[in-house]
């Protein structure tokens, strides 16, 4: 007879093991005092442990480097920025030398005094930076006890017996904890507090460990010892399953690890179909520091720079000395050949910037934005364009026009391009003259217009996102409208279907690069069609270059063609299912 | 001298920016304030800064004086205004 719990996904996965329930120390909030005499001493004690703890802290910051989690390793780089807080430790310090407390005593009064402020907040994600303060806190106690240290304490002494790995079962682990468990003593966890933007939630997921938080002091219920799944990504725990339950949970756990490390092994693979057809699968950035973590996710260039994040929040419009930089650094990344495509600024919509003092529209999505400011704009789109012709003789870089609705508008745009390269040309500036140029097709109005547009551009990049939610009239960020929203639906596939032909007739490229390129059902669909480039979050890479080398592309052109005559999205889904049918196991 | 900026990141002043406005901070040797709906908060302690829990849209001053105070200003003012998340 079992027990289910609900609370937070914190991060994916299923984990089955059994449970050790981890009960807090009873934190004494006893204050102990010293001799006032031995204050000086005591205070020292106090400073030689804040030293240790700030080089315990370098020591796990530089092993999650060498292991490339660096955003895991900031979060340690805050805890020593911590060490240096005149709130935190200068005033526990500050209450060993002049009201006599003991070291430990101190440091746990100030960083509960500190949580407490925190705690307080009504951010959730401040909130969470309580814990935090308090994990600080107890790595100074434990030093002033002359303990030793969670990282350093491996679990493999404890659990990792033949009955397999354990679930660890706790009010709250500190991050310190959560990046000490060692995978081969615990398999998941379970905790009673935490959010899903916690620190330890965000260790968890680098971490590879399937773990709910959130769960409430029910969890503390659970026994050392009972048999306990943890269902990550639901935020599911079950307590004592039934065998025909426990059967299709580890069923499900097998299929995921076999399928997460299969993934991984494509991720410096090229990107070709079964027959070997070759394709680009590549990233969707916002900066110069997305563009790195792209690469080492497997991306094999960019197919979609959103350059607005580089005109937002700030005082003045970025120089073109400014985003010349930017656009270099990506390019470089990547490096000579890999392509990189770089959109010029998209504001408007739901995207504002202040600074170009804008009107307050009814419909911004149907709206002034992207092209139709650039073009009333030219000495700013122009700057822009220079800036973009200029990295182009550091790498395959091509420029993209965003919102296009007409051959007025491409030819306007291009034409500044030409000015751009005139100015450059007379100023020896060095660019590349052959440098592509695109638009997006994200306006059904340029989607039927496709054919004329091909005879004059250098390539199209369909934008899904707001394709849909103009061909289906459907606002995308109004939940109730997310069964309208839905990029399956059969007259948006014929729409694509259309831009990609008309391309081809044209001997030029087609990518995508909304959210639909990356999604494990359209590939069968975009791969039938002959889309030529596919660029997703980077973080689908990888699993779309598993997927490709699983289909063939001469196999899914009738599937391509059939789905046109399908009712609606649901239809087609069920399609795309019936054709590869392997597909179900990871959607 | 003070100058107000609005919080554009669209998490708030989390860890990262927080940092970030306290080592500009202390790269200045006098005091430097935040204020928020009237409280007063060291931008010179992490805590403090994390304290005032200022979200996307809030109006914080940035408050310092004398030499370099400006400048100390504006290197904070930019962190507040950055949409860096993370």
């Amino acid at each position: 007879m079992g027990a289910r719990l609900n609370g937070t996904p914190a991060s994916s996965g299923i984990a089955i093991g059994y449970a050790k329930v981890l009960r807090a120390e009873t934190e004494s909030s006893e204050i102990r005092k010293i001799d006032p005499a031995q204050a000086e001493a005591e205070a020292s004690r106090f400073d030689a442990a804040v030293a240790s703890a700030a080089t315990e802290l370098e020591a796990i910051r530089a092993k999650l480097l060498g292991e490339g989690k660096t955003h895991e390793a900031e979060i340690f780089e805050a805890h020593a920025f911590l060490l240096e807080d005149e709130e935190l430790v200068g005033v526990a310090r500050e209450k060993i030398v002049a009201e006599s407390y003991e070291a430990a005593s101190a440091i746990r009064e100030t960083a509960q005094e500190v949580a407490e402020v925190l705690g307080a907040l009504d951010d959730p994600y401040l909130r969470e930076r309580s814990a935090d303060v308090l994990d600080v806190g107890r790595r100074l106690v434990r030093l002033l006890r002359g303990e030793q240290s969670v990282g350093a304490k491996d679990g493999a002494d404890e659990g990792a017996s033949s009955e397999g790995r354990m679930i660890l079962i706790a009010e709250d682990l500190t991050p310190s904890e959560t990046a000490g468990l060692n995978a081969s003593a615990v398999a998941g966890f379970a905790t009673a507090v935490g959010g899903a933007t916690s620190h330890s939630a965000i260790i968890a997921r680098s971490g590879g460990f399937p773990a709910v938080v959130g769960i409430g002091a029910e969890i503390m219920t659970i026994r050392d010892g009972q048999l306990v799944v943890v269902d990550g990504g639901n935020g599911v725990v079950l307590v004592d399953p039934d065998a025909a339950v426990l059967a299709e949970y580890e069923a499900r756990r097998e299929a995921d690890s076999g399928r997460q490390a299969a993934y991984e092994a494509y991720r410096d693979r090229p990107s070709v179909s079964a027959e070997g057809v070759r394709v680009e699968l590549v990233a969707n950035i916002g900066s110069a520091a997305d563009a790195k973590g792209a690469k080492r996710k497997g991306a094999e260039g960019v197919g979609l720079f959103r350059t607005e994040f580089l005109f937002m929040g700030r005082d003045a419009l970025p120089s073109e000395d400014e985003q010349y930089e930017a656009y270099r650094e990506v390019a470089e990344t990547f490096g000579a050949d890999a392509p990189v495509v770089i959109r010029t600024m998209d504001i408007g919509g739901d995207k504002e910037l202040p600074l170009l003092e804008l009107e307050k529209e009814d419909n911004p999505f149907l709206g002034y934005r992207a092209i139709r400011i650039s073009l009333d704009r030219p000495e700013m789109f122009k700057t822009q364009l220079r800036a973009i012709l200029r990295a182009s003789a550091y790498g395959n870089v091509k420029a993209m026009f965003p919102m296009i609705a007409t051959l007025r508008e491409w030819r306007a745009a291009k034409a500044l391009l030409e000015e751009a390269k005139r100015e450059l040309s007379g100023q020896d500036i060095p660019f590349n003259p052959e440098m592509e140029t695109g638009i997006m097709i994200e306006i059904p109005a340029a989607a039927m217009m496709a054919d004329r547009f091909a005879r004059e551009v250098d390539f199209f990049s369909i934008g899904t996102n707001d394709l849909v939610q103009y061909a289906m009239a459907a606002d995308r960020m109004n939940p109730k409208l997310s069964a309208l929203s839905d990029p399956f639906h059969p007259a948006v596939l014929r729409l694509v279907d259309r831009v990609i032909r008309a391309a081809h007739e044209h001997g030029k490229w087609v990518g995508m690069c909304g959210e639909m390129a990356g999604h494990p059902l359209a590939l069968p669909l975009l791969l039938g069609m002959g889309l030529d480039e596919f660029s997703m979050s980077a973080g689908a890479v990888s699993r779309a270059r598993w997927l490709l080398a699983r289909l063939h592309q001469d196999r899914l052109r009738d599937l391509a063609t059939a789905v046109f005559d399908a009712d609606d999205a649901a239809e087609v889904k069920e399609l795309v299912l019936r054709e590869v049918p392997d597909l179900r196991e990871i959607v | 001298m003070q100058k107000t900026f609005t919080v554009e990141n669209p998490t708030g002043i989390h860890a990262r920016p927080a940092r970030k406005i306290v080592e500009a901070a202390k790269a200045f040797a006098g005091d430097v304030f935040l204020e928020k709906a009237g409280n007063r908060f060291s931008a010179k302690s992490l805590v403090k800064v994390l304290s005032a829990g200022a979200k996307q849209g809030d109006s914080v001053s940035v408050v310092a004086e004398g030499d370099g105070a400006e400048a100390a200003i504006d290197a904070i003012g930019a962190v507040l205004v950055s949409q860096e998340s993370h």
